[in-house]
């Protein structure tokens, strides 16, 4: 029997699977991206409460982050007398009070999510408490981990 | 003069320049995005007037006090040992304050009165044990000192 010789097949590789993947990709970190503007301060360390919930409407929120006295912050200033953090910024209590004073004007249904940290003691956190009463706002969130670094469920 | 008649070219888009543009920009976001762990609330409401100088008397209310040491007192009682951060005792006691609340159709009120000098997790852990309780109406006093 005589075989015919096919012809040889024309090899290319198929690049659009690829490129979808990528678009994808890039789609899911610009969107990751965008999370990293919000106020979450990572010298933070957030106390552990197993039982807290994950919040689904972030909305109204003003983040006030709290950091042990004696904390060397991010912008290089070592916390004293001015323990709060609002947007990077340093603040003592007279500071924090109006700046959630002018974040309520912007939003009467704010609500103040406090991230502090889990060695601050109790009297940095009734000195935001009383500022926050003093600028009209009483609902205030403490932020924690569910779990331990390394124990997430 | 005659004009020669061009060969009709082949009309291909060039995809590479484009491949090139999205993996540089996959690159740059990829490098610059940072991710957080995942953070869960507790929140509490402040009592309804602001900056009040003197503690009001509710009935049905329980105060729990956390020392310095991490000592927690429910109704100046002591639950469980200052290191035990699931307190337990705690627990089943406000279970029952709050199963008892309900029966009777009022609010569970709980007071928190933490030691200035108290660390913030130790709070938490209190917070925490009335998280599990279910019980919602939950607020801080604040020292009267350094204000």
């Amino acid at each position: 029997m005589k075989l015919r010789k096919q012809p040889e097949p024309e090899c290319g590789i198929d690049m659009t699977p690829m490129i979808d993947c990528v678009f994808l990709l890039l789609i899911f970190f610009m969107c990751a991206a965008t999370m990293s503007r919000v106020d979450l301060t990572p010298e933070v360390r957030l106390p552990i409460a197993p039982k807290a919930a994950v919040p689904e409407d972030l909305r109204g929120r003003g983040v006030v982050n709290i950091l042990p006295v004696g904390t060397l912050s991010s912008s290089g200033e070592v916390t004293q007398q001015r323990p709060f953090m609002v947007y990077k910024e340093l603040v003592d209590d007279a500071g924090l009070q109006k700046e959630i004073a002018a974040l309520r004007s912007a939003d009467p249904e704010l609500r103040i999510y406090m991230r502090i940290d889990r060695n601050a003691e109790f009297a940095l956190v009734g000195r935001a408490i009383k500022a926050c009463a003093a600028a009209g706002v009483m609902d205030i969130i403490f932020g924690t981990f569910q779990s331990k670094p390394g124990s997430e469920s | 003069m005659k004009l020669r008649r061009h060969p009709e070219e082949k009309l291909e888009i060039q995809m590479t320049p484009m491949i090139d543009c999205v993996f540089l920009l996959l690159i740059f976001f990829m490098v610059s995005s940072t991710f957080y762990r995942q953070e869960a609330d507790i929140g509490f409401a402040l009592p309804g007037v602001a900056d009040q100088s003197e503690a009001v008397e509710i009935p049905d209310e329980q105060i729990i006090e956390i020392t310095a040491d991490g000592g927690v007192f429910l109704n100046s009682l002591q639950y469980d040992s200052p290191e035990d951060a699931n307190l337990p005792e705690l627990l089943k006691t406000l279970i029952r304050f709050k199963q008892s609340a309900d029966a009777n159709k009022v609010p569970a009120l709980l007071t928190i009165a933490p030691d200035n000098k108290v660390k913030h997790q130790r709070v938490v852990d209190v917070l925490n044990a009335c998280a599990a309780a279910k019980i919602q109406n939950v607020t801080f006093t604040v020292g009267e000192e350094e204000m």
